[in-house]
C-alpha cells in the first residue's frame, strides 16, 4: 500500500476525534503506512469459507432477565462527582448546534 | 417532463416499554424524573462497564417484526455504531449491523398497496440534550437518564408514494405497538419518533440519485405536511433542470415549509464492529412460532371482528384506534350476551357518549344500562291497564285463548305493546297477561 | 523481618504469631518507600485502606484462628493492582494522563473478589497507558525499573503488578494481558504470571483495552499463590457476558503430551532465551513426560492479526474519553493511545473493513482452529514468552514495530482465547531473569498449575530475589 495521504491522516484522526499537529500528521502518514504495510503479509493467507472470529468463547445468549436492580444504580452524587462542569445535575458540554431551546 | 412521482421511506424509531434498560438494569423510565438519577457505570459511559443484553427487549422486537410478517433471524447479534457526540457516553452506540433480528416485512394499506419494511433492529436510546445559556456562555446540558432505554428501529423501502399513505402507515405502526402492549408510543414524549426520506423520479424511472431527509419531526400531521411541501419544493427544483441538494432539512410548522439543517453532508462512517462484549444470539424458530401463536388481537383483527357484530365504520374506527377502548367493547358485549343490549347500543353509547369514561368497568356500564331500560319500561300499573284495555277490545281472542288456542298471546301481547307504545318490559306484560288469561 | 514467599508462608506466620497483618503491611510499606523512589512501580499507595483492612485480619485471626483462613482463603494477602481496575473511592489513572486525577465510582469485579477472600489493597501500580505497551515506557507517568537491573524495563504493560511482586510491595497483583502484557512482564522478573482462559474471570470495572482479547491476569510468586487468587477470581458475576465456566478435569498424576512448536524457536529468538527454554523442555522429559514436535504455521500471522484487532477495539473502548462525565478531554491522550486510535479507526473505516478487519478476524479463526487441532494431539504446548530477556530502557522507543513483534509468543493465546501460564525457568548470562510458558486449551488451568507445579518442585528459580 502506498503511503497514507496528508488526507487520509486527517479523515482518520477527524474519526477519532483526535486533533493532531502538523507534526503529527507527518509522523502518522509514514508510521501507520510502515504498520499497514505489515499488515500486507496477510494477503498470503487463503481465508476462503473461513467465518469471521468476533468472540473467543463461542457462547451464544447470554441475556439479563428485565428486572430492574436498584443496587446497580449510582446516586446522582456519585454520578455526578467525577466532573466540576455540573449545573442543575446536568452535565455541562460547549454547545454543539446554534440553538436556544 | 414527464409525471413526477414521489419515492418515500421511513425511518420510525420507537422505544420499549420494558423494565429495565437495554444493557443495564437501571429502570428504563425516564420521563419527568431528576436528571441524571437513572444511571449506572453501563448507562453513563464508565470505565470498566460491559453491557448485558434484556431478553425481553429482544422478543418485543421479534413480536413487532412478527405482527408485520418480517423473517426472524435466526442467528444474529449486535454492534457497535461510532460517533461522537454528548449524548451518546460510549463514543458508539449498541446497535445492528448485518443481522438485524428481523427483515423483509410487510404492511399493507387499506387501499390494497403493500408497503416493504426493509429491517426492525433494536438499539439503545442516547442521553438528552437541552441547549441553554449559562452564566452567559452557550452550552449544552446532558442528562443520561434515556440513555441506554431499549429502542427498536424500522426501516422501510422507498415505497411509499403518497404522504396521506405514510399517514396511515404510522398511525397503524403506532396503533399495532400499543396492541403488543410493548410500547406506548408517544410522540409527545418521544418515545416513537420519525425520520422520512423523500425524492422525487419520472415515471418508468429508476430510484433518483438523490434524497432529502427529514428530520426532527414530532407529529405525523407535520410529517405528511412536510412531506407535501418537500413534494413542491422539489419539483420546482426539478423542472428548472436542475437537482436538490442531497441534506437533512426540517420543517417550520409557522411557514409550513422545509429548511435546511445542515449545509454539508457529512460522509457517516461509523466504522461498524461487533460487539465483542456480547456473545451472538441464537432464536429458535420454535419459540418464535409460539411467540406468534401467542399474539394478542391486532387492531386490523379487531376490525374483523367488530364488522361481524355488524357495526358501521365510523364505530370501528373508533373503538379500535385505542386499544383500551377496543379491550373494554370486547368485555362489556361478553358481559351484555346475557342482558338484552345489543353490541350496537353498547357501540354507540362509548362513541357518541363517551360513556366509558364515566364507567371505569365495562361491568359497571352495562349495569348502568341495564338501569336506564328499566327505567325506561312502563310501569307495573301502565301495564295492567293497558291488559285490561286489550283484553276488553279482544273477547274473541280472549274464548280462543281459553279454548286452547294460545298461539293468540303473541298477537295479544303485541296489542298491549302497542298500547304501551312499546315500552313494556317483555317478561312483564307476559306475566300480568297470563295472569289475567287464567283469572 | 522478611517478607513472606508464599501464602502457604504468609499463613503460618501470621498463625504463629511471627507477626501480625498491621506488621506486614508496615513492612510492605517501609519497603516501598524505602525502594519504589527508584523502581517506580507504584501510582496511588492506599495505605490507609490497607491499614484499617489488616486492622480485621488480625481481629479475625485472633477470633477463629486457622478457621479464618478457610473462611477466607486469602486472608492478610497484600494484593496491588494494575491501574485498569476501579476501586470505588479511589483514584484510577490506567496509566494515562486523561484519567490523571479520576476517583473511581464503583469497583471491579476482581477487586471485590479478592477483597471478600481477605485480601489487603495496598497500592494500584504502574502501567503502560491504557495497556498499550510491552515495556512500560508508555505509562503517562513514570517508566518502572526492572528489579533485577534497574537500567532495564521490566516489561509491559502490566509493568508495575510484575515489579512491584517482584520487589516485595506486595505478594500478589493483578494485571490484565491482552497480548501477553501478564505473562511478559512475569517473565521478565522472575516471577509467575497467569493468563486465564477468556471467559473465566469477569472483567467488569476492569478498564477495556481490547475487549476480545483482555484477561484479568495473576501475577505470583509461585504456581500455588496463583492457582489460589485464579480460584477466587473465576466465576460468573452478572456482568461479563462473555464469563462461563467450564470444568476439565484431569489425572493429577499422568504423564502428558508436551507439544513444542517449531515457529515459536525461529530465528527471532534469543540464543540464551532458547537454551533456557531447551533447558526446561529437558527436565519435563525427564520428568516422564512425551515431548513432541509441532507445527502452527499460522501464528505467524498473529501479531498482524493481533495489531488490527486490538487497535480497532481500542479505537473504540477509548471513545468514551471525551471529558464530559470524567477525566480530561482527548488532548490528553498520549502519543501511543492516539497511534493506536488511529491505526484501529483506520482498519474499521469505509472502504477498508473488509482488507483488514474482517480478514483478520478470519485468520483470528485460522489460528484458534489450528490450535484446537493441535490440542487434539498435545495436552499442552510449551514456548518462550518473550524473544528476549527484558531489554533496555529506551531500546525500543521510536521503533513501533520492533516493540509490536516484541509480543510474537504471546498473542496467540490471547487470540484464541485459551490459557497460558508464565514460570520462571532461571536466568540469562547477566543475570536477567527468563521464563517460559505453557500453553493449554480452553479452561486447562488446573492442568497448567499441576505441570507448573512439578516444575516448580523440580527447580528453585522462583524462590530467588531481586537485590533491590
Amino acid at each position: 500500500m502506498a503511503k497514507l495521504s496528508e488526507k487520509q491522516v486527517r479523515y482518520v484522526a477527524g474519526l477519532s476525534r483526535l486533533t493532531l499537529t502538523k507534526a503529527e500528521v507527518k509522523n502518522f502518514q509514514t508510521e501507520l503506512s510502515q504498520i499497514i504495510d505489515h499488515f500486507s503479509e496477510l494477503n498470503e493467507v487463503e481465508v476462503d469459507n473461513v467465518e469471521p472470529m468476533s468472540h473467543p468463547t463461542g457462547l451464544t445468549d447470554v441475556l439479563a432477565d428485565d428486572e430492574p436492580n436498584p443496587t446497580s444504580s449510582l446516586t446522582s452524587n456519585k454520578a455526578l462527582n467525577a466532573t466540576n462542569k455540573i449545573h442543575n445535575n446536568y452535565f455541562v458540554v460547549p454547545q454543539l448546534i446554534d440553538k436556544e431551546d | 417532463m414527464k409525471n413526477l412521482i414521489p419515492v418515500i421511506g421511513l425511518e420510525v424509531h420507537i422505544e420499549l416499554n420494558t423494565a429495565t434498560k437495554m444493557f443495564c438494569r437501571c429502570r428504563a423510565y425516564h420521563f419527568g424524573e431528576k436528571p441524571n438519577t437513572n444511571v449506572c457505570p453501563v448507562c453513563l459511559g464508565l470505565p470498566g462497564a460491559l453491557p448485558s443484553a434484556n431478553k425481553k427487549a429482544i422478543w418485543d422486537t421479534i413480536k413487532f417484526g412478527l405482527a408485520l410478517n418480517s423473517q426472524i433471524s435466526s442467528f444474529s447479534k449486535f454492534d457497535r455504531k461510532h460517533y461522537f457526540y454528548p449524548d451518546l457516553p460510549k463514543g458508539y452506540q449498541i446497535s445492528q449491523y448485518d443481522l438485524p433480528f428481523c427483515t423483509k416485512g410487510t404492511f399493507t394499506l387499506k387501499n390494497g398497496k403493500v408497503i416493504n419494511i426493509r429491517r426492525i433492529h433494536l438499539e439503545e436510546d442516547t442521553g438528552k440534550l437541552i441547549h441553554k445559556t449559562v452564566d452567559g456562555k452557550k452550552v449544552s446540558l446532558v442528562d443520561y437518564n434515556r440513555s441506554g432505554v431499549p429502542l427498536m428501529e424500522m426501516v422501510t423501502e422507498p415505497d411509499f408514494t403518497d404522504p396521506s399513505d405514510v399517514d396511515e402507515f404510522l398511525k397503524e405502526i403506532q396503533l399495532i405497538v400499543k396492541y403488543l402492549g410493548i410500547s406506548d408510543a408517544d410522540m409527545e414524549k418521544g418515545s416513537m419518533r420519525l425520520e422520512a426520506n423523500i425524492s422525487l423520479k419520472e415515471e418508468d424511472q429508476g430510484l433518483p440519485d438523490y434524497k432529502i431527509e427529514l428530520k426532527n419531526i414530532n407529529s405525523f400531521r407535520f410529517l405528511s405536511k412536510a412531506l407535501q411541501a418537500e413534494i413542491v419544493r422539489q419539483k420546482q427544483i426539478l423542472e428548472t433542470g436542475s437537482k436538490p441538494v442531497q441534506e437533512t432539512r426540517g420543517y417550520d410548522e409557522v411557514k409550513n415549509t422545509t429548511f435546511s439543517q445542515r449545509t454539508k453532508e457529512e460522509a457517516q462512517d461509523y466504522r461498524y464492529m461487533p460487539e465483542p462484549d456480547i456473545p451472538p444470539i441464537t432464536i429458535n424458530e420454535k419459540v418464535v412460532l409460539r411467540i406468534k401463536n401467542k399474539l394478542p388481537d391486532l387492531p386490523n383483527q379487531k376490525r374483523k371482528i367488530f364488522k361481524k357484530l355488524n357495526l358501521s365504520e365510523h364505530y370501528i374506527e373508533t373503538l379500535v384506534s385505542d386499544k383500551n377502548r377496543a379491550l373494554y367493547f370486547d368485555e362489556a358485549i361478553n358481559i351484555a350476551k346475557d342482558h338484552n343490549i345489543s353490541a350496537k347500543e353498547i357501540a354507540s353509547v362509548m362513541v357518541n357518549q363517551n360513556m366509558d369514561l364515566k364507567y371505569p368497568e365495562p361491568a359497571g356500564l352495562i349495569k348502568k344500562l341495564l338501569e336506564i331500560q328499566k327505567a325506561d319500561y312502563a310501569s307495573q300499573k301502565e301495564v295492567k291497564g293497558a291488559v285490561n284495555v286489550v283484553l276488553k277490545q279482544n273477547t274473541k281472542a280472549v274464548d280462543d285463548y281459553k279454548n286452547g288456542k294460545t298461539q293468540v298471546v303473541g298477537f295479544l301481547i303485541g296489542q298491549i305493546q302497542k298500547e304501551l307504545k312499546g315500552k313494556g318490559e317483555v317478561k312483564l306484560v307476559q306475566e300480568i297477561l297470563r295472569k289475567k288469561l287464567e283469572e | 523481618m522478611e517478607a513472606p514467599n508464599s501464602f502457604k508462608t504468609l499463613k503460618a506466620d501470621l498463625l504463629s504469631g511471627k507477626y501480625s497483618t498491621v506488621d506486614l503491611v508496615d513492612y510492605y510499606l517501609s519497603r516501598i518507600h524505602a525502594f519504589d523512589g527508584e523502581i517506580q512501580s507504584i501510582l496511588t499507595i492506599t495505605d490507609e485502606i490497607a491499614f484499617k483492612k489488616a486492622k480485621k485480619a488480625d481481629a479475625l485471626i485472633k477470633k477463629l484462628k486457622a478457621k479464618a483462613f478457610a473462611e477466607y482463603p486469602l486472608l492478610g494477602v497484600v494484593v496491588g493492582y494494575k491501574d485498569m481496575f476501579l476501586k470505588d473511592g479511589v483514584r484510577t489513572t490506567a496509566g494515562s494522563r486523561v484519567l490523571n486525577g479520576y476517583v473511581a465510582q464503583y469497583s471491579a469485579t476482581a477487586v471485590e473478589k479478592l477483597e471478600t477472600a481477605g485480601a489487603i489493597t495496598i497500592a494500584k501500580l504502574n502501567q503502560d497507558a491504557w495497556a498499550h505497551g510491552a515495556s512500560g515506557e508508555n505509562s503517562d507517568f513514570f517508566i518502572t525499573k526492572n528489579p533485577y537491573d534497574k537500567a532495564r524495563v521490566a516489561g509491559g504493560s502490566s509493568s508495575g503488578s510484575a515489579a512491584a511482586v517482584a520487589s516485595d510491595f506486595c505478594l500478589i497483583a493483578l494485571g490484565t494481558d491482552t497480548g501477553g502484557s501478564v505473562r511478559q512482564p512475569a517473565s521478565f522478573t522472575n516471577l509467575v504470571g497467569l493468563k486465564p482462559t477468556y471467559g473465566a474471570i469477569s472483567r467488569w470495572g476492569v478498564i477495556a483495552m481490547s475487549s476480545s482479547l483482555d484477561t484479568v491476569g495473576v501475577i505470583g510468586k509461585n504456581i500455588a499463590d496463583v492457582k489460589q487468587t485464579y480460584d477466587v477470581l473465576k466465576g460468573e458475576d452478572g456482568h461479563d457476558s462473555n464469563v462461563r465456566l467450564q470444568t476439565k478435569s484431569f489425572d493429577p498424576g499422568k504423564k502428558v503430551t508436551i507439544g513444542i512448536p517449531k515457529e515459536f524457536f525461529a530465528e527471532r529468538l534469543d540464543p540464551e532465551v532458547k537454551t533456557k527454554v531447551e533447558e526446561v523442555i529437558n527436565t519435563y522429559q525427564q520428568m516422564g513426560h512425551k515431548i513432541i514436535n509441532i507445527s502452527l504455521p499460522h501464528t505467524k500471522y498473529g501479531i498482524s492479526v493481533y495489531y488490527i484487532i486490538q487497535p480497532a477495539e481500542v479505537s473504540s473502548n477509548l471513545a468514551r474519553y471525551d471529558g464530559v462525565r470524567y477525566g480530561k478531554d482527548r488532548l490528553a491522550f498520549g502519543s501511543e493511545a492516539k497511534r493506536r486510535i488511529m491505526l484501529g479507526s483506520f482498519v474499521l473505516s469505509a472502504g477498508h473493513y473488509d482488507a483488514y478487519y474482517l480478514k483478520a478476524m478470519k485468520v483470528r479463526n485460522l489460528i484458534k482452529m489450528e490450535l484446537e487441532k493441535a490440542y487434539e494431539k498435545v495436552d499442552v504446548i510449551l514456548a518462550p514468552v518473550s524473544p528476549t530477556p527484558a531489554f533496555k530502557i529506551g531500546e525500543k522507543q521510536g521503533d513501533p514495530i520492533s516493540m509490536y513483534l516484541s509480543d510474537i509468543f504471546t498473542v496467540t493465546a490471547n487470540l484464541t482465547g485459551t490459557p497460558s501460564v508464565a514460570i520462571p525457568g532461571g536466568f540469562s548470562k547477566s543475570g536477567l531473569p527468563i521464563g517460559f510458558q505453557l500453553m493449554g486449551p480452553r479452561f486447562s488451568e488446573d492442568l497448567l498449575f499441576n505441570l507448573g507445579q512439578k516444575y516448580q518442585a523440580q527447580t528453585d528459580w522462583h524462590t530467588r530475589k531481586a537485590v533491590l
